[in-house]
């Protein structure tokens, strides 16, 4: 191993990866990372987009909030765009436990997260919507967070430094020498590749325990899938969370022009195990009604859940427990003295709130492991496109938002044509400029749809699915899954105008599809 | 009190039809619709039956509760050759053949099967060009030509410079632009000759709604060619022309039509009694009662918004309070694909032969009431293409006998 020049692997492209090699990118080292999708498919792509202030946390599990509210200063300071600084309450209604709201002031406390009394009166004045029973009332420092810009703006600093970004390679096979591993074998749609390297880093979440085998060695974990709803509106303007022991349906994040109801939490098998029931969207509806009376009645847009990778080193591997008592805390394994291998890094568990000081953890354990010593910059080298050097007229903010670093290059393509502010996809304002500029990177509609938001929005690609589908000249075929997969979301939540909308859109695509292929 | 001899509730395709052949037989007919209809969203062409048989041997081989099977072969030709005088009268005539199916080209390149196109929708004659409109997101002309041989050669057609001219635009805002003197002078311009040589200039079904005719004419005539349209994406002006042309002759026929307004049916032991309809925006207020002998129900099923699929996976006919057969649950209403066969798509009243909405034992709900259109159960128009042909022959029934 040459010190001016050590090889990291990364697995795993979503925020945990992607954290790690942004970090030894900023450390001036120049790492690959393997992501068996596309960024952010998995649990990164799949959560409520709430920046925990770690009052959640406060009573069952101090050392996760301690880092949520460490970690949350953190991300508003450099993350730039993709925080959205909401704020946060804490509401508990009169039949609420008293008791519990005292050791939760306590435990926040104790973490250090500030929390501010408010009188339930002016609350409602803020959030007329919310339950007016509420008899007390705390704010605290939630924010929202967009997972996929945060990923765009993670992947062009790292490209910037030098680091390889390698989506749609899955690693099937360990290369290994004398107790310590030498490579890993990917795969892509081309074949195989053999990447040499001195440390590989397991961030692969709920993908782990299977990263894992491929090296031969355990990572007893939990996966917990949580279920979400995507309201068509905005319900609050604040996060509301239930001051209650962490429960079903208890947290309401407002997201740019919608609302995320979270969570179930219900033990997998697999990480792929994703589909939500109707039962569970019944009961966080059920429970929903005690933050906002009547929301079951208003417009659900998808239903959508995530798999948590909780390390949970007591459980038999993939055991049943009460996994809300497992810690979100980050658990940071060094399979040199574990399992005996060295070179091998594995990093679970964690929050999306936290990703970056899992990210640091790691890296700081695998350079170490390596004899290598740079210090950690990540806390305070803000992510590219984190500041817009000039004001920004309102209606393209949204597009700065989401564009991040690519926002100028969007601008140069609206000045130089005007045409190009054309609006492919209506609900979420995508113009074809931010596609076409998107499109040089990747040309899968399913990349595009994370990276710029088409088709997310009510109508669910009804109108615009073939629109993005001519732009890149995508196949009948690559349309028709695009088409399945926004209807996956769907299915849970159809009633009302919803059911009527996908009607209509499986009318105009089966037209147009004529005659459909897949699935017909 | 407003008494009549007939009610048709939706303004649709089979609520139009409805009223018609309601009011040609010399009744007075009063049709009430809550909103436009689907007409807006509808791409122009009828499929009638997708899998290209005969009408005979297509109605002999469905199930016993299709709506073709119960209704019949005869009626189903009535209907379309009805369908066919109509639209000719009204000035947007219909062709195509019964038995056998044409096609449009789709913006996706596939053929879609139809049986009656507007003539400006028919099947091109020759080699074909293929015009690109600027800016134009909702059909790319190199992807339809797929339709065709694929080696079609394509006129990218250009705004000035500095104009904006096309961007953002969809089919109704080209429609509307191509309406006017400076529109109408803008394309004819722009495709008079210098065009690469071909029989057919094929272009998006955007020529115009008010005056699309005139333009389609003037435009063969600068370009010496046969001027067809492809199918679009919605709102779409072929379906605009066709709801145009079908109000028109409506209204030429006597019915009274009210739009805007949201019916509920009271039925008793003889049948239905009453309609009370209310202007759609302000329910709470008295309603007007509407008293007929004979109601039609075309409320467009779930897409149109007569029924409605409720949280629990029930389904409700909102217009006659009265739930429907549903699969138990929503994720047994819908499949676990988008095109997958799913109750929800079939869902509906299933009929007798005068086209009146049974109960589970074949009894009519009440004597007096019928239903046209997707209010009718028991078929797929998406994965049959058979929507248009289903709607024309409800309709022609149910009004043939309201």
């Amino acid at each position: 191993m040459s010190a001016s020049s050590p090889r990291i692997v990364v697995i795993g492209g979503g925020a945990t990866g992607l954290g790690v090699i942004w970090d030894l990118a900023l450390r001036g080292i120049r790492a690959t990372l393997v992501e068996q999708g596309d960024l952010c498919h998995g649990t990164s792509g799949r959560f409520h987009g709430l920046l925990h202030s770690g009052g959640r946390y406060a009573v069952r599990d101090p050392r996760s909030a301690e880092e949520c509210i460490r970690e949350n200063r953190v991300l508003r300071r450099v993350a730039g765009p993709a925080v959205e600084p909401v704020g946060g309450y804490f509401l508990a209604l009169p039949e609420d436990d008293p008791a519990y709201v005292r050791s939760w002031r306590a435990g926040c406390e104790a973490a250090g997260i500030p929390v501010r009394p408010v009188d339930p009166a002016e609350f409602l004045r803020r959030e007329p919507r919310a339950n007016p029973r509420v008899a007390t009332v705390f704010a605290v420092p939630d924010a929202s967070i967009d997972s996929f810009r945060l990923a765009q703006q993670l992947v062009a600093g790292a490209r910037r430094l030098g680091a390889r970004i390698l989506t749609r390679h899955r690693v099937v096979a360990a290369r290994a020498q004398g107790g310590r591993v030498v490579g890993v074998e990917v795969e892509n749609a081309q074949g195989r590749v053999t990447l040499d390297a001195d440390m590989v880093i397991n961030a692969a979440g709920p993908w782990a325990r299977r990263v894992g085998h491929v090296f031969g060695v355990e990572i007893p974990m939990v996966l917990a899938k949580g279920s979400h709803l995507i309201f068509n509106e905005r319900l609050s303007s604040a996060v509301l969370n239930r001051l209650i022991p962490p429960d079903d349906g208890d947290i309401l994040v407002p997201h740019d022009v919608t609302s995320i109801l979270a969570t179930t939490s219900l033990a997998v098998d697999e990480p792929e195990d994703v589909e939500v029931t109707e039962a569970e969207v019944a009961l966080l509806l059920e429970r929903g009604e005690a933050l906002v009376p009547g929301v079951s009645g208003r417009r659900v847009l998808r239903a959508f859940a995530g798999v948590r990778p909780l390390f949970d080193p007591e459980g038999s591997p993939g055991g049943m427990r009460d996994e809300r008592a497992i810690t979100r805390g980050l658990s940071l394994l060094d399979h040199e003295e574990r399992d005996g291998l060295g070179g091998l890094i594995s990093i679970v568990g964690g929050k999306l709130t936290t990703f970056r000081l899992m990210a640091e953890t790691a890296v700081d354990l695998a350079l170490e492991r390596m004899g290598l010593v740079a210090a950690c910059r990540t806390r305070d080298t803000p992510l590219p496109g984190a500041h817009s050097p000039d004001p920004v007229p309102l209606h393209l903010e949204r597009a700065r938002r989401r564009l991040g670093p690519l926002y100028p290059s969007v601008l140069d393509r609206l000045r130089a044509d005007p045409a190009q502010g054309a609006l492919l996809c209506e609900c979420e304002q995508v113009t074809v400029a931010e596609i076409d500029a998107r499109a040089a990177g990747s040309r899968h509609m399913s990349d595009l749809r994370r990276q710029t938001w088409c088709a997310m929005g009510p109508c669910q690609g009804t109108f615009c699915a073939h629109r993005l589908a001519g732009r890149v000249d995508a196949p009948a075929e690559e349309l028709v899954e695009f088409v399945t997969e926004r209807w996956r979301g769907q299915r849970p939540v159809l009633w009302g105008q919803q059911a009527r909308e996908a009607a209509v859109g499986r009318s105009l695509m089966a037209q147009a599809l004529w005659p459909a292929g897949a699935g017909w | 009190m407003v008494k009549l001899d007939s009610v048709v509730v939706g303004g649709g395709l089979a609520g139009l039809v409805a009223a018609i052949r309601v009011a040609e037989r010399g009744r007075r007919v009063c049709l009430v619709a809550e909103g436009q209809g689907m007409l807006p969203l509808f791409a122009g062409p009828l499929a009638v039956w997708g899998a290209g048989t005969g009408i005979d041997a297509m109605a002999a081989a469905l199930s016993p509760g299709h709506p073709y099977r119960v209704l019949g072969a005869a009626a189903l030709r009535a209907a379309l050759a009805f369908f066919r005088d109509l639209t000719r009268r009204a000035g947007l005539p219909y062709v195509g053949d019964a038995e056998a199916n044409g096609w449009v080209p789709t913006p996706l390149g596939r053929r879609y099967p139809c049986r009656l196109l507007p003539e400006r929708m028919a099947p091109p004659q020759g080699p074909a060009v293929l015009v690109q409109l600027p800016g134009f997101l909702d059909g790319v002309a190199r992807r339809v030509r797929a339709a065709l041989t694929g080696a079609e050669p394509v006129v990218e057609l250009e705004a000035d410079r500095g104009s904006q001219v096309g961007t953002g635009w969809d089919s109704d805002r080209w429609a509307r632009f191509l309406d006017t003197a400076p529109g109408a002078r803008w394309i004819l311009e722009r495709l008079g000759d210098r065009l690469p040589p071909g029989d057919t200039l094929l272009l998006p079904a955007v020529l115009g709604v008010e005056g699309h005719e005139a333009l389609g004419r003037a435009l063969e005539a600068a370009s010496g060619r046969q001027v067809r349209e492809w199918m679009g994406w919605p709102p779409s002006p072929p379906g605009a022309r066709l709801r145009r042309a079908l109000v028109g002759e409506a209204a030429r026929l006597g019915v009274d039509l009210r739009w805007g307004v949201r019916a509920t049916l009271s039925g008793g032991p003889h049948g239905i009694e009453g309609v009370t309809v209310v202007p759609k925006p302000a329910e709470g207020t008295r309603g007007v009662e509407l008293r007929a002998e004979t109601v039609v129900l075309a409320t467009g099923g779930l897409p149109g918004g007569g029924l409605v699929v409720e949280r629990d996976g029930s389904l409700l006919d909102r217009t006659l309070g009265r739930g429907l057969a549903g699969a138990g649950s929503r994720l047994r209403l819908f499949g676990e694909t988008p095109f997958a066969a799913a109750p929800a798509f079939a869902a509906g009243y299933p009929i007798d032969g005068r086209a009146r909405p049974v109960d589970a034992s074949g009894r009519p709900l009440y004597p007096n009431l019928f239903a046209a259109g997707r209010a009718v159960g028991g078929y797929d128009g998406d994965r049959e293409a058979s929507g248009g042909g289903v709607a024309l022959v409800t309709a022609f029934v149910a009004g043939g006998e309201a």
